[in-house]
């Protein structure tokens, strides 16, 4: 297997002295390309925070993030804006779909601002994938919680990236909606063969991981 | 109700943005509204201050009162002051010199005590004041207050000369008037009066006021005065009125006063329209924390209360500030403004006291009610938010059932102009607030952007680099002689003078205007100007025509025009009247009668007939009313000169230059573009707080989705050119409106000032300058604006403002 991330030493605090908070201690993880990782942690326990370090939105205190060996924090703002939306996916907790753009325009979005042309057939492939044919011009707050986070997880396939980053996905959705979206999260992430990290503090969403990681007091660990 | 007006005070803290722009808003309102009425009331103030000053502080004159009218004139209780002043006689002299004796209340009523230059009026029968210069002319150079001088002088010209040793008493200062006129007064004691006239021969010009318990208005006076003449026995047509006096003390500045009322009312508008719609944009965004509030069990009543003591407390703190700083810029600028004007900065005029406190309390009140009016809305709204809905809120309601045809392709471009759409109401109010205040300044910059300095001097001195104007009065009752038929028996402006002028080193061209005097029939005098086609038709183009004005018919139908539209009633005649009167000029006098067919906007003369009108009343002799001297203008000192040297022994004539004209005009054109592009910037200013609050309100509710964008791969410059775009879309659809609405509106205004005769309005063509100008600022404000909300946003990790809850 290729290796896709790798991190080294990687640490956040915040504050000082006595108030200092240790976010993520020298985590040393390594992610294959094609693998469904879980990272499941209490709340305030650093998960998101790893994360948010592993998709370069948020710089470490010390250590590296290397996705296929390079160094993202070695690249400046902008030239790492532009590698986030050609190399990584993200999806979050609270969908945060642009509200005055339809369901089509935000799935391209990221594709648009990198100026490219959409390959609108894979696309439409995806879109049928999870089943939003019928709601392409649909603005996102006339869709339930579940279609929107259906349209997350679009965007974060359509510009083919290298990784995708989910963040508690299934937070703000009821339980069988829920399952609906993972089962279709997983689905999609074989079918295009895509790497998956995802936050949630579910054990069970976590049992359909490949691998699972367990986040304490900022540690982490190999769960399985 | 502590409660209330504590969590406005919180509501106004947290909300620290809208609450500077409302402020600011309210604080420029302020500024405006003061600033014009302490500008407004200045002006009428010092109108009426220096009119006193100036003109004097008498009602009105009567010549030729006999001791015993001035009894009765005492009797009446209508006369409050009553000053007495004689003529004593004439000075020999080339120049005119009369004598006079003028009392102590009526050297108040004229402000002569003003004109003592050094010593005291003559109180001794032996003693005699007047101007430096005049005793130049009488062989006395250097006089001062102590020197004895011998006067040659007679009672009338009945009488030979007699000579009299007198001690000077003081010195007046040099007057414009009589420096123009070439001509002198000389003033001495009543005991010199009494001296030389018996107790039967005396007779005295009245000077007075009325009390205040006759009502008069600067329309009525004449008529009062005429009719309180007639009561105590003097000839009514021995009456004249001050009448500068009566139409700035008199007359209250009405015309001032509807100004700055309109120009108030506009500010107003304006002001409600950008604080009602920063309100309004803020309480979309904060209605669920009013849901709260109402949820918590807060009334309708309380709510309204809350949002009203939210509005009122920013406006406590913004309408002082504003009134003193409106205040102090009125005042500066009008300092400015006399200290540069030519009439009153040379003479020293009264500094006035500008501010009137329950003027500057109405301002506040109107301020008040602006943001009163402004809150109206915002308050039915939050009182009727119910806090199962304010919970759901989720912004305006969609119009399309949320759908959005959309692009396949993205860009930034897209979301730019989607953001737009979005909120098309809001972008909208906000365009055309802006673009309302641009549609002014473009508007103004039609008017101003026009006027020409050059064409308006060019309407007082039409022709050439200098003017000579007979000067003549119509109605002197006390010197008949100043007045135009005896003037023109004799005039200083003559063929001898037009060629002595035409041989002088370095004129080119000479031209000459010829005019006459007439008498309707009921003996009043008025000016007659005789014009050949060139003059007539210059005096048409300048608009304000009534009638038929048109030189061939005027000419071949003997037609008579009137010299002013505006006063064509005064003529006593109709358009169509067959106008019958007596007029004369050098060569004698003759019956006229012709049609009225029209009238001129505005000439020098009250009648206009065409040369070959004049022609045929075969009348011998011209009378010259105008010379026109033209030269190149690097010689125009040396003709200057030579000019005053030809004219130095004549009376009744003034002398203009082209040069003196347009600098006047210039001046004025400085003053008027100060204040209205001063005034527009203001407005300008307020509207862009509107622009800032839509821009800032559309930055904070977008805060997150701006964090997710950059989180999804847009960059910093992306997100840049994003936030400029917005910027761009207001500030061209502002300059879109304000070019569609104002460049229409400009030129109607433009057509009427031209037709009207609007000072210096002459070819139209587009105020490119100004357009610019106004496209450079907002562009300016703009583009700082963008950069500093950028800079804003960029100053919170992508990480927080991702995780940023409204």
């Amino acid at each position: 297997m290729d290796q896709l991330l790798q991190t080294v030493d990687l640490c956040k605090y915040y504050g000082k002295g006595e108030n200092e908070v240790k976010a993520v201690q020298h985590a040393n993880l390594d992610i294959q390309k094609g693998e469904f990782v879980a990272i499941v942690g209490k709340s305030g326990s650093g998960k998101s925070t790893l994360l948010h370090m592993l998709g370069g939105l948020d710089t470490p205190t010390s250590g590296k993030v290397l996705i296929r060996g390079k160094d993202i924090f070695s690249y400046k703002d902008d030239a790492l804006a532009v590698f986030r939306r050609r190399k990584i996916g993200f999806i979050f907790q609270s969908f945060n779909l642009v509200s005055s753009i339809n369901v089509w325009e935000n799935i391209v979005l990221p594709i648009g601002l990198d100026g490219r042309k959409v390959d609108e057939k894979f696309v439409m492939d995806i879109v049928s994938t999870l089943g939003l044919e019928k709601k392409l011009h649909n603005l996102p707050n006339t869709l339930s919680g579940g279609q929107q986070q259906r349209v997350a997880i679009a965007r974060a396939l359509a510009s083919k990236p290298d990784i995708l980053f989910a963040d508690e996905p299934t937070g703000n959705l009821d339980s069988r909606t829920s399952d609906e979206v993972i089962a279709l999260l997983k689905m999609s992430v074989r079918k295009y063969g895509q790497t998956l990290v995802m936050i949630t503090h579910d054990e069970d969403i976590a049992q359909i991981a490949d691998r699972i990681l367990v986040i304490e007091d900022g540690k982490v660990a190999e769960l399985r | 109700m502590k409660t209330i007006t504590k969590l406005a005070w919180s509501n106004n803290r947290k909300n620290r943005t809208r609450s500077v722009l409302i402020m600011l808003s309210i604080f420029l309102t302020t500024v405006l509204l003061s600033a014009i009425a302490t500008f407004g009331y200045g002006q009428i103030r010092f109108q009426s201050v220096n009119a006193e000053e100036f003109y004097g502080s008498y009602y009105g004159t009567y010549v030729s009162v006999t001791g015993e009218q001035i009894a009765e004139m005492q009797k009446r209780s209508e006369f409050d002051r009553i000053g007495r002043t004689a003529v004593i006689g004439e000075i020999e002299n080339t120049r005119k010199i009369s004598m006079i004796w003028m009392d102590e209340e009526t050297i108040r009523l004229s402000n002569m005590g003003k004109q003592l230059q050094e010593g005291t009026f003559p109180q001794q029968e032996n003693e005699i004041a007047g101007q430096e210069s005049m005793f130049e002319r009488l062989g006395y150079p250097n006089a001062k207050p102590g020197d004895t001088v011998t006067i040659p002088f007679r009672r009338n010209i009945q009488e030979k000369y007699q000579e009299k040793d007198f001690t000077i008493s003081g010195i007046m200062k040099p007057t414009q008037a009589e420096q123009e006129n070439q001509s002198y007064t000389a003033y001495v004691s009543k005991a010199c009066y009494e001296e030389l006239y018996g107790p039967q021969e005396r007779v005295y010009n009245i000077y007075f006021t009325l009390s205040d318990t006759v009502s008069v208005n600067s329309s009525d006076l004449e008529a009062t005065i005429k009719e309180l003449a007639q009561a105590c026995g003097i000839n009514p047509e021995y009456a004249a009125v001050n009448g500068y006096y009566s139409m700035w003390v008199l007359d209250p500045g009405a015309e001032t006063m509807v100004g700055c009322a309109a120009v108030a009312l506009i500010v107003i508008f304006f002001a409600v329209l950008v604080i009602y719609n920063i309100f309004q944009v803020g309480l979309v965004q904060k209605i669920q924390e009013y849901g709260k509030i109402r949820a918590l069990g807060a009334t309708r009543k309380q709510m309204k209360k809350l949002v009203f003591r939210e509005g009122m407390m920013l406006a406590l703190v913004s309408i002082p500030a504003g009134l003193a700083v409106g205040t102090a810029m009125a005042i500066i600028f009008m300092n400015t403004w006399l200290s540069q004007s030519a009439v009153f900065g040379s003479e020293g005029a009264v500094q006035v006291n500008m501010i009137s406190i329950p003027l500057l309390l109405i301002c506040a009140a109107a301020a008040l009610l602006t943001v009163w009016i402004a809150l109206k809305r915002p308050m039915k709204m939050v009182s009727r938010i119910s806090p199962i809905e304010a919970v759901r809120f989720q912004g305006d309601s969609r119009k399309n059932h949320g759908l959005r045809k959309g692009k396949k392709q993205m860009s930034v471009h897209q979301l730019t102009t989607a953001n737009m759409a979005m909120n098309r109401k809001r972008t909208i109010v906000t365009i055309i607030s802006m673009g309302l205040s641009c549609v002014l300044f473009v508007v103004v910059a039609n008017f101003t952007g026009n006027i020409s300095t050059k064409y308006d001097a060019r309407k007082q001195v039409p022709y050439g680099q200098f003017q000579i104007d007979l000067s003549y009065s119509t109605n002197d009752t006390a010197y008949p002689e100043n007045n135009l038929d005896s003037i023109l028996k004799n005039n200083p402006l003559d063929e001898t003078l037009v060629e002595k002028i035409k041989e002088l080193d370095g004129v080119t061209d000479v031209k000459i205007r010829y005019m006459m005097y007439t008498r309707d029939q009921k003996g009043n005098l008025a000016s007659v100007g005789v014009l050949n086609r060139e003059q007539f038709e210059d005096e048409a183009y300048q608009g304000s025509l009534k009638g038929e004005v048109d030189y061939d018919q005027a000419a071949e139908t003997g037609n008579i025009l009137y010299g002013w539209s505006y006063f064509i009633e005064d003529s006593g005649y109709d358009l169509g009247d067959t106008v019958t009167m007596t007029m004369g000029d050098a060569g004698g006098e003759t019956e006229f009668q012709g049609i009225m067919s029209g009238a001129f906007g505005s000439t020098n003369y009250d009648w206009i007939i065409t040369d070959q009108t004049y022609e045929q009343m075969g009348l011998s002799g011209k009378s010259i009313s105008t010379i026109w001297v033209d030269c190149d203008s690097q010689d125009c000192g040396k003709i200057r000169s030579g000019l005053e040297g030809l004219l130095a022994d004549k009376q009744h004539y003034e002398l203009s230059s082209y040069q003196g004209t347009l600098e006047t005009s210039k001046s004025s054109l400085g003053m008027f573009e100060t204040l209205a592009y001063g005034f527009l910037f203001l407005v300008g200013l307020i509207a862009f707080m509107n622009m800032a609050n839509t821009m800032i309100i559309s930055i904070i509710t977008r805060k997150q989705e701006l964090g997710v964008m950059q989180a999804l791969g847009m960059t910093n410059r992306q997100m840049n050119r994003m936030l400029r775009n917005e910027g761009v879309i207001f500030t061209l659809g502002s300059i879109l409106v304000s070019l569609i609405v104002g460049m229409p509106a400009g030129y109607a205004f433009f057509r009427y000032g031209r037709e009207h005769g609007f000072f210096g309005l002459d070819v139209y063509h587009i105020p490119f300058a100004e357009i610019i100008a106004m496209v450079l600022i907002l562009s300016v404000l703009q583009i700082s604006l963008s950069y500093i909300l950028s800079r804003n946003v960029k100053r919170e990790s992508i990480v927080e403002r991702i995780r940023y809850q409204e």
